[in-house]
C-alpha cells in the first residue's frame, strides 16, 4: 500500500486494556483551569514509571461544565482499577486541590464509580461539607482562597491504552513537522490522548534487554545510528523515526484518531520527507487489540 | 389511559383526610376505589360519596375542587405525577417516596413533611413546617425537592435533613430551625430568627434578613458552589434561576453557634 509516495508498512499497533476516567476542570477562567489541568495531566506520559498516563482531551466552553465557569477535560488512564483510583486521588490532590480556584468534576455517566473528592474532603479539617446537586455529591473544602468543590467520586471504564503508529521520514525535521501535523488533526477527536511530550515520543521500546533488571529497551531496529549495526527496519531513504502512542476510551475511537494522524501525516507526502508508516507490536502476543494499519487506511478511503 | 380525575362533589364540612389514597392506587386495583374508606372529622365515609371519579391512568392523577379542608394528599405517594388544580389542605405529600405533586392553588400546613424522594411544586403559597418533621421523628424532610412559587409560613425546614426548599416569596420566621443539612433557597427575605438551632446545611437567602447573633460573620465571598446551585435551578424559571451562570458574591454566616454551628446563611442580592 502506498498513499502520496508514503509507504504503508503490512503491520498493526498491538494495544493493551486499561481502567481510564474523564476529570473536568474548572477555574476562574481558562489559564487558571488549564493551570490545573496541565500540572494534573504532568509526568503521565507511561505507566512504566509514571503510574498513570493522562492528558488534556480539549478544552471546554462555560456552557459544558458543570458550575458554567470555563474548563478543560482530562481523560487518564492506568493499567488497573486500583492504580487508577491511587492516582486520581494522589493527582488531583496534589494539583487541582492546590490549583487557585480550580474545582474538578467527574466527566462519564457510566462507569464504576471510584474516590475523588471522598478521602480528599478530610484536608478541610472537619470543617468541609457536602452538598448534594442533582443526585450528585460535591465536596466543599475551605481553602485559603475561598472553597475547593470537588466531585465525590468519578467513573471509572474499561478503556484501551497503547495504540500507536510509527513515522519514518528522511531527517529530523520532516519528522517533527509530520508528527505535529498528525497530532493537530488527533487533537480534535474525542475520547483520546496522546499522553507524550507534544504527543509524541521519540524512544519507541521493544521488550526485554541485554540487562538482568530492565525489561524493556530501545527499539534499536527503528534506531538510525545503528542501522548498520543491528538488523534495521528503517528504508534506505529513512534518516528519522517518530512514534505517535494513543489511549482512548473504546478501541474504536483509537481507531478514528489513528485514521485521522496517519491521513495528516500522508497528506504531507513524500515530497515533504514522509517515507513509510509503521507500528510497535510485540509479534501481537501480549496486547488484547490489533490495529490494522492498511484495513485503517482503507476503511478511512484511500486517497 | 385517560389520568385517573377525582373530582370532590362539595366541600367537606370538616377535615377530610386523603392519605390512605396513594398506598391503595400503589396497590392497582382499581376496582374497589369508590369503596376505599376516608377519614372526614369523626367518620368514615367511603370515597365515591365525596368524589366523582374518572378515567383508570393512576400514575397520572388528577384532583379538582376546592381541597383546601382535605388533608394528606400525596401522602406516601411512590411514583407518577399527581396535579392539583385548585388549592390543597395540610400534610400535601406527606412522606413523599417518589414521584411529583404540582398544585396550582395554595397548600396548608406541614407540606412535605418527612418526606425523602421526589418532587412537590406549589404556585401559590404554603403553610408552617413546610418540609418539617412528624411527631416523634428524628429528622424532617429526607431528600427531594419543594419549591414554592409564593410565600411560605414559619418553621419551614425544621429538623431538614437532606434535598432542597426554594421559595420565591418570603419566608416566616425561624426558617430552617434545627436544621441537620440540605439546602433551603428563599428569594424574597425572610421573617425573625432564621436559622435557630440550624447544625448544619445552607439557608440562602436574597431580600431582607435579620441574623441572630448566634450566627458567626464570614464576610462577603464568592463560593464555586452556588454556580452549581443556581445552574441546576436554572430549568425552574424566575426567581429561582436568575442567577444562573453568573459569579453572586455571598455574604457568609456561620451557625447556629449554639448548635453544632457548622450550618450557614447565604444572604445574596
Amino acid at each position: 500500500m502506498n498513499i502520496n509516495g508514503v509507504h504503508i508498512e503490512d503491520t498493526f499497533a498491538e494495544a493493551f486494556g486499561m481502567r481510564g476516567t474523564r476529570l473536568l476542570i474548572t477555574g476562574e477562567n481558562l489559564k487558571w483551569a488549564y493551570h490545573g489541568a496541565t500540572a494534573l495531566t504532568g509526568f503521565a506520559t507511561s505507566v512504566i514509571a509514571c503510574g498513570a498516563e493522562a492528558g488534556i482531551e480539549r478544552k471546554l466552553d462555560p456552557s459544558e461544565t458543570p458550575d458554567g465557569r470555563p474548563g478543560a477535560s482530562v481523560l487518564m488512564f492506568a493499567t488497573s482499577s486500583k492504580e487508577l483510583a491511587a492516582q486520581v486521588e494522589r493527582r488531583v490532590g496534589q494539583t487541582i486541590l492546590t490549583c487557585p480556584t480550580a474545582s474538578c468534576f467527574g466527566g462519564l455517566s457510566e462507569g464504576d464509580p471510584i474516590a475523588l473528592g471522598k478521602n480528599l474532603r478530610y484536608f478541610g479539617d472537619g470543617w468541609q461539607a457536602s452538598k448534594v446537586v442533582d443526585g450528585r455529591r460535591f465536596w466543599r473544602v475551605p481553602v485559603m482562597d475561598g472553597e475547593f468543590v470537588c466531585e465525590e467520586t468519578t467513573r471509572m471504564v474499561r478503556a484501551v491504552g497503547g495504540g500507536n503508529f510509527l513515522i519514518l521520514t528522511r531527517n529530523s525535521q520532516d519528522a517533527l513537522a509530520a508528527a505535529e501535523a498528525a497530532i493537530e488533526a488527533m487533537r480534535k477527536v474525542p475520547n483520546v490522548i496522546m499522553p507524550f511530550p507534544g504527543g509524541v515520543v521519540r524512544s519507541g521500546s521493544k521488550v526485554g534487554s541485554r540487562y538482568k533488571t530492565l525489561p524493556a529497551s530501545t527499539n534499536d531496529a527503528f534506531c538510525p545510528t545503528l542501522r548498520g549495526v543491528v538488523k534495521s527496519d528503517l528504508p534506505d531513504e529513512a534518516g528519522c523515526c517518530l512514534e505517535i502512542v494513543i489511549d482512548g476510551i473504546t478501541a474504536d475511537d483509537i481507531t478514528i484518531a489513528m485514521r485521522v494522524g496517519m491521513q495528516a501525516v500522508c497528506a504531507r507526502g513524500r515530497d515533504q520527507g514522509v517515507i513509510a508508516l509503521s507500528a510497535g507490536n510485540y509479534g501481537g502476543k501480549l496486547g488484547q487489540f490489533h490495529f490494522k494499519l492498511r484495513e485503517i487506511l482503507a476503511e478511512g478511503g484511500v486517497q | 389511559m385517560s389520568a385517573l380525575t377525582l373530582t370532590l362533589k362539595h366541600l367537606p364540612a370538616g377535615r377530610l383526610d386523603l392519605s390512605p389514597l396513594m398506598p391503595f392506587l400503589a396497590s392497582g386495583e382499581l376496582s374497589g376505589l369508590p369503596a376505599l374508606p376516608l377519614q372526614l372529622a369523626t367518620q368514615k365515609i367511603p370515597l365515591g360519596e365525596l368524589f366523582e371519579v374518572n378515567g383508570s391512568d393512576a400514575t397520572q392523577l388528577v384532583l379538582q375542587g376546592d381541597l383546601s379542608r382535605v388533608d394528606g394528599i400525596g401522602a406516601a405517594m411512590q411514583t407518577g405525577s399527581l396535579t392539583l388544580a385548585g388549592n390543597a389542605g395540610a400534610y400535601l405529600g406527606t412522606g413523599l417516596l417518589g414521584g411529583e405533586i404540582n398544585v396550582h392553588g395554595h397548600a396548608g400546613n406541614f407540606v412535605g413533611v418527612a418526606m425523602r424522594k421526589g418532587s412537590i411544586h406549589i404556585k401559590g403559597n404554603a403553610g408552617d413546617y413546610l418540609g418539617g418533621i412528624l411527631p416523634g421523628a428524628m429528622q424532617g424532610m429526607a431528600g427531594g425537592q419543594i419549591v414554592v412559587q409564593g410565600d411560605v409560613g414559619e418553621r419551614c425546614g425544621d429538623r431538614m435533613r437532606r434535598g432542597a426548599i426554594l421559595i420565591g416569596g418570603k419566608v416566616g420566621d425561624y426558617a430552617g430551625s434545627r436544621m441537620l443539612a440540605g439546602t433551603i433557597a428563599v428569594f424574597g427575605g425572610a421573617g425573625k430568627h432564621a436559622g435557630y438551632g440550624m447544625r448544619r446545611g445552607t439557608l440562602m437567602i436574597r431580600g431582607e434578613i435579620e441574623i441572630d447573633a448566634t450566627f458567626a460573620d464570614c464576610g462577603e465571598q464568592v463560593l464555586p458552589i452556588t454556580n452549581l446551585l443556581f445552574r441546576s435551578w436554572e430549568k425552574l424559571g424566575s426567581p429561582f434561576g436568575d442567577a444562573a451562570g453568573q459569579a453572586t458574591p455571598v455574604h457568609r454566616f456561620m451557625g447556629d453557634r449554639g448548635a453544632d454551628g457548622k450550618g450557614e446563611i447565604l444572604r445574596f442580592k
